[in-house]
């Protein structure tokens, strides 16, 4: 955003574009400026297809005051350039806003309150902004963190709830994916890249999702005493974190209460959000245990287990079927650049017109209905229920409606 | 001079195809659209710059009806003369 492009710069788009040499690239954007200029230098306006006009315009000899002594001088009559961009090349620029209509304010909209609005926006506008550099300028480190933070206004609430909501991922897991095969694909597509860095550390962590169910209830009570080896818990959370993201996500909308009662007992004891916490670590180190050691010692601790995990199992329970019943998506951003959500919206429903969906969705993540920043996990909330059908005309007329009364709403 | 005489000249004096120099005055259309769109601008010496600018959204008065509206926000195609090519076009 806001870069200069230099004249080798543009050399090398252009060539990697046409697919050609960067020598035949030069040569033709040297000779295409050169004849627009010695055209307009004749006099003569130049048409480029698909970029605009080069008008040349006359003005006549006019007279004003020197900024300097103040006086009277005229300006010769001379050529002036103007350039009116082609309407396809001017529609295709004005993309991300391309759906916003004019509208027509109420009487009851007065000056002040347009003034109210104005402040109210300026006000958290520098918050946003921090958030946008932070994801911006993603370190290795804010890689590590960064899925943390986005789960955390998911969750909306502190730690101890985020262990909880985090062990059961790995048992909603398996009908998450059964249920939406391919969507997970495209997540696994996007998401390698914030992926990457943070891999290695934790290799055994990737390894558990496929058996973890049986596995589940046995480790606890040999956790709890490891109360220090919680800190690393975050860590096995970062790889999983597309998966993680996944199933509080689909807690929200569907099932608020539950998981809210369930918290609120949960951060009254907060020994047992970490004892929670820690069997999700201890899974992970067990499973590759179990794989070594065949798993005798893992009997012993059965018993015991079963108490604590019970409690667990009663929630996920309760969040199991909302996530099967109505599979919620996630995409992530995390391509070199960012995304606009007219982008993601057609990748997803087949028409730009229902991004208005994904920003009510993602409100808190987006801003300034502008760019989505690099490694944003949004929730894609599924077509029923917006109705979504990018064939339906009066579906796009009603995402339309939608579009310009959240556009009113965002300026209250 | 009209886009057809513009890719005639072109192709002449660069020796190409017409179809050619139509692709490559595509390609820097795509080149233009992507990096402007994203407010970037691309400078060309002795000819000029390219501009995408945002335009805030404003609020207006229709003059004839004296409704108020909203004007959304919108990206627009700016082009800036170079000095030269302004120097160049003095008589």
């Amino acid at each position: 955003m806001n870069n200069k492009i230099t004249f080798p710069e543009l050399v090398d788009l252009v060539a990697q574009k046409a697919n050609t040499s960067k020598r035949m690239s030069e040569v033709f954007l040297k000779e295409f400026f050169a004849t627009i200029s010695s055209a307009m230098i004749e006099g003569d306006s130049v048409k480029v297809k698909g970029l605009g006009t080069f008008k040349v315009t006359a003005v006549k000899e006019r007279s004003t005051r020197s900024v300097n002594d103040g006086g009277i001088i005229t300006i010769p009559d001379h050529k002036k350039i103007t350039f009116v961009p082609d309407p396809a090349m001017a529609r295709t620029i004005n993309t991300p806003f391309e759906h916003f209509e004019v509208v027509t304010l109420d009487d009851e909209v007065t000056d002040e309150k347009l003034d109210e609005i104005d402040k109210s926006i300026d006000a958290p506008a520098p918050e946003t902004l921090d958030n946008e550099d932070e994801t911006q300028a993603e370190n290795v480190e804010e890689l590590v963190e960064e899925p943390k933070q986005e789960q955390v206004p998911l969750v909306q609430q502190e730690e101890p709830q985020e262990e909880p909501v985090e062990e059961p991922a790995p048992q909603v897991m398996p009908p998450v994916f059964v249920a939406t095969p391919p969507l997970l694909e495209e997540q696994r597509e996007t998401s390698p890249e914030p992926a990457k860095p943070i891999e290695p550390p934790t290799i055994p962590a990737a390894t558990p999702p496929a058996p973890v169910p049986p596995v589940a209830p046995v480790p606890a009570p040999e956790e709890l005493p490891t109360i220090p080896v919680a800190p690393p818990t975050s860590a096995p959370k970062v790889p999983e974190a597309p998966v993680a993201v996944a199933a509080p996500v689909s807690e929200v909308p569907e099932a608020p209460i539950t998981p809210v009662t369930d918290a609120a007992a949960l951060r009254r004891s907060w020994w047992r959000g970490f004892a929670v916490g820690a069997l999700a670590m201890l899974l992970v180190a067990l499973l590759v245990g179990m794989l070594s050691h065949c798993g005798k010692t893992s009997g012993e601790n059965d018993e015991p287990a079963i108490v604590v995990s019970d409690t667990t199992a009663n929630d996920s329970a309760a969040v199991q079927p909302a996530t099967t019943a109505a599979p919620v998506m996630t995409d992530t951003v995390t391509d070199k650049k960012e995304d606009w959500p007219v982008n993601i919206a057609k990748r997803h429903y087949g028409h730009e017109v229902f991004w208005v969906y994904i920003y009510l969705e993602n409100k808190d993540k987006l801003n300034d209905y502008m760019k989505v920043p690099t490694g944003t996990v949004l929730v894609i909330p599924p077509a029923e229920k917006y109705g979504i059908d990018a064939s339906d005309p009066a579906s796009i007329k009603k995402a339309q409606d939608e579009a310009n009364r959240a556009y009113i709403e965002s300026m209250k | 001079m009209d886009n057809k005489q513009l890719v005639d000249k072109l192709a002449r004096s660069l020796k190409r195809d017409r179809n050619d120099i139509k692709n490559l005055i595509e390609a820097f259309n795509a080149v233009v659209a992507s990096r402007c769109g994203e407010l970037d601008s691309i400078a060309v010496p002795g000819f000029g710059t390219l501009e995408g600018r945002k335009k805030n959204e404003r609020v207006m008065v229709n003059p004839a009806t004296h409704k108020r509206m909203l004007i959304p926000p919108k990206i627009s195609l700016n082009f800036k003369v170079s000095n030269v090519l302004k120097n160049r076009m003095k008589p």
